[in-house]
């Protein structure tokens, strides 16, 4: 058409360019990494994939959760069940346990036809308590407060014993999901949800069926978190309850808020930012020579410290100044 | 002429909003093929008609459009049915790109979900609806000359051109009845004029039948085939528009308002 847009097409393409090689570099990467540097990047890269899903939510159709690590729970506790008591292989394992998730999802969502904002915020709450408190009762299912025993799959007669093998199931369950979520965004069930986060009324005079589109977005949000659970399962080997509490929960909302609402790039930034910020403060105090007694609170305090500075100053998330920084030297390559 | 059978019929309209009664008894006939406007000073009710049309208000009465009962369908079956709408005071999805409001007006006419979403490219993704759905927004921002703005949030823009996109959004669904509230608002004359171009370009060449809420008097004058005019909530004069512009209770109706 014209200049404009034939540049915002290069940049585009320069995006997808850059994503694919950084897959491919992670992917790479990730059968050199240590222990601990491994352990890190598949906790990113599983939040990532949760990340996405809350952000189609939240970001995209603009209905608040604060429920989704219980989402995640559910989808963890479902996939242990399916494979390690039932014996269902891995793979339908996974898949059903984003279903199950994603029935749960539904039910939790039907509020969301009648409330909005801040209302919506305290149904979600209430889901996350319900469901709380059910992994708390079913010992049979998750052990309780003592926690169960995952044993990680053979996955296509592959051992995953092995953590580097794991996390390439990790990445490859990521990649899917983004490059759906990217394909969502850009095609008609993304309007709607744009539509209905927009202006509602607008939205249902286009013909958008307002109840239809939210309990979609609803479900397929939380298939992302139930998916994200049951790798998160294999991963920890030894699942707490704890993993999936309400302080989770907000997590997942700050980092899809601070990666950036309702963009992919958001959903992988803010895993980014919420898993290693606290690692780099804990480098940090370690090489100031503070005790690990003393650390706990100072670092939390900064954390939180360092959210408040985003909302102020990038209230669009790091995706909008990552954005910026690419498209900023995309430019300047091209010239 | 195209005949002159009612595609739209108001019947007996009634509403109110606690002591304010904003429709009396509205009997209004749309006639298909036709440009219908609607005229009437602040506060007569015209906003409140297409509101009711579009399934936004619930009134008394009875609208009946192409055979239908439009008063047992809910509003997101209005595009099915063959009716778009634009608002008076802009309803478009302020943080997505034009394109992306425009090609949100063919939500209803493509089919794909969630899987043919997330399978894009494959052989069973919508990429081909998509691009269809693509060319056709292109074109309707072309013919309304804000071709160029097309990846651009549209909260960027000035009043004019969201006007713009919304008619754009609405022409993209493919109405057989198109209801336009003040789209002209904030233009200038020569904007008008070429506004009123594509109005018509619409009515003769795509058939759509056309009821549109317009203050500006010269331009009601040269679209319309027919006028209705409100005043309080009432009826108070319809025809064409010459006859009805010479109409006593019309210029009293207009006096004291900015124009006669
Ligand atoms: N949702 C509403 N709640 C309360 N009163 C309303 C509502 N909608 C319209 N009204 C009232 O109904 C009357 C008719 O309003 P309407 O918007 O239809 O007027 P209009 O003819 O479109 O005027 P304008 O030329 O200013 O757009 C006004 O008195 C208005 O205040
Ligand atoms: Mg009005």
């Amino acid at each position: 058409m014209n200049l404009e847009s034939d540049r915002y097409r290069s940049v585009k393409a320069g995006n997808r360019l850059g994503a694919v090689v950084l897959v491919l570099g992670v992917g790479i990467a990730s059968q050199f990494l240590s222990g601990s540097q491994l352990a890190l990047l598949t906790v990113i890269t599983i939040y990532a994939l949760a990340g996405m899903g809350l952000n189609l939510l939240t970001g995209n159709a603009g209905l608040i959760s604060i429920a989704h690590a219980a989402f995640m729970g559910v989808g963890a506790f479902s996939a242990a069940y399916l494979n390690v008591n039932l014996g269902v292989p891995a793979l339908p394992s996974i898949l059903l346990a984003g279903g199950i998730a994603a029935a749960v999802g539904l039910l939790f969502g039907l509020p969301s036809l009648r409330l909005k904002g801040v209302y919506l915020v305290m149904a979600s709450f209430s889901a996350q308590i319900i469901l709380f408190w059910f992994f708390e009762q079913a010992r049979w299912l998750t052990g309780g407060e003592d926690g169960r025993f995952v044993e990680r799959p053979i996955v296509l007669g592959i051992d995953l014993q092995e953590g580097s093998r794991y996390y390439l199931l990790v990445l490859a369950f990521a990649v899917l999901g983004a490059v759906a979520y990217a394909n969502l965004l850009r095609t008609r069930m993304g309007r709607a949800f744009a539509a209905v986060r927009e202006n509602p009324r607008a939205a249902e005079i286009m013909g958008v069926n307002l109840f239809r589109t939210k309990m979609t977005a609803f479900a397929v949000s939380t298939f992302y978190a139930g998916v994200a659970g049951a790798l998160m399962a294999w991963y920890l080997e030894f699942v707490a309850i704890q993993a999936f509490s309400l302080f989770i929960s907000i997590q997942l909302l700050a980092l899809v808020i601070i990666g950036g609402l309702g963009t992919l790039a958001g959903a992988v930034l803010g895993a980014l930012f919420i898993v290693l910020t606290p690692e780099l403060l804990d480098g940090l105090a370690l090489q100031l020579g503070m005790e690990t007694g003393q650390m706990a609170p100072v670092r939390q305090g900064i954390f939180g410290l360092l959210i408040v500075i985003f909302l102020l100053y990038e209230p669009h998330g790091m995706a909008r100044s990552w954005r910026r920084l690419t498209t900023y030297l995309f430019l300047k390559i091209s010239k | 002429m195209s005949s002159s059978v009612p595609i739209l019929e108001l019947a007996e309209l009634s509403l109110r909003f606690g002591g304010i009664k904003a429709l009396q008894a509205v009997s209004i006939g749309v006639a298909a093929g036709r440009i219908h406007s609607i005229i009437g000073p602040n506060g007569a009710g015209k906003s409140t008609v297409l509101n009711c049309i579009s399934g936004m208000y619930r009134p008394q009465g009875a609208i009946r459009f192409d055979g239908q009962d439009l008063l047992r369908r809910r509003p997101h079956e209005r595009p099915l049915l063959g009716i778009a709408r634009t608002f008076q005071n802009i309803a478009l999805f302020r943080e997505e790109s034009v394109l992306d409001n425009v090609m949100a007006g063919g939500h209803h006419r493509l089919k794909s979900g969630i899987l043919r979403g997330a399978l894009y490219w494959t052989r069973f993704g919508c990429r081909e609806e998509e691009r269809r759905l693509r060319d056709e927004a292109v074109e309707a921002i072309e013919l309304l000359g804000i071709g160029e703005l097309g990846e651009r949030p549209v909260s960027d823009l000035p009043f004019g051109d969201q006007k713009r996109v919304e008619l754009a959004r609405a022409m993209v669904s493919r109405p057989k009845l198109l209801l336009l509230d003040e789209p002209m608002a904030g233009m200038n004359d020569s904007e008008k004029a070429e506004l009123a171009q594509v109005v018509r370009k619409l009515n003769r060449e795509k058939h759509i039948t056309v009821v549109i809420i317009e203050h500006d008097v010269g331009v009601v004058r040269r679209i319309s085939d027919t006028v209705t005019v409100l005043d309080f909530g009432k009826k108070i004069a319809e025809g064409g528009p010459e006859e009805v512009m010479k109409d006593p209770a019309v210029r009293k109706a207009y006096l004291g308002e900015e124009e006669p």
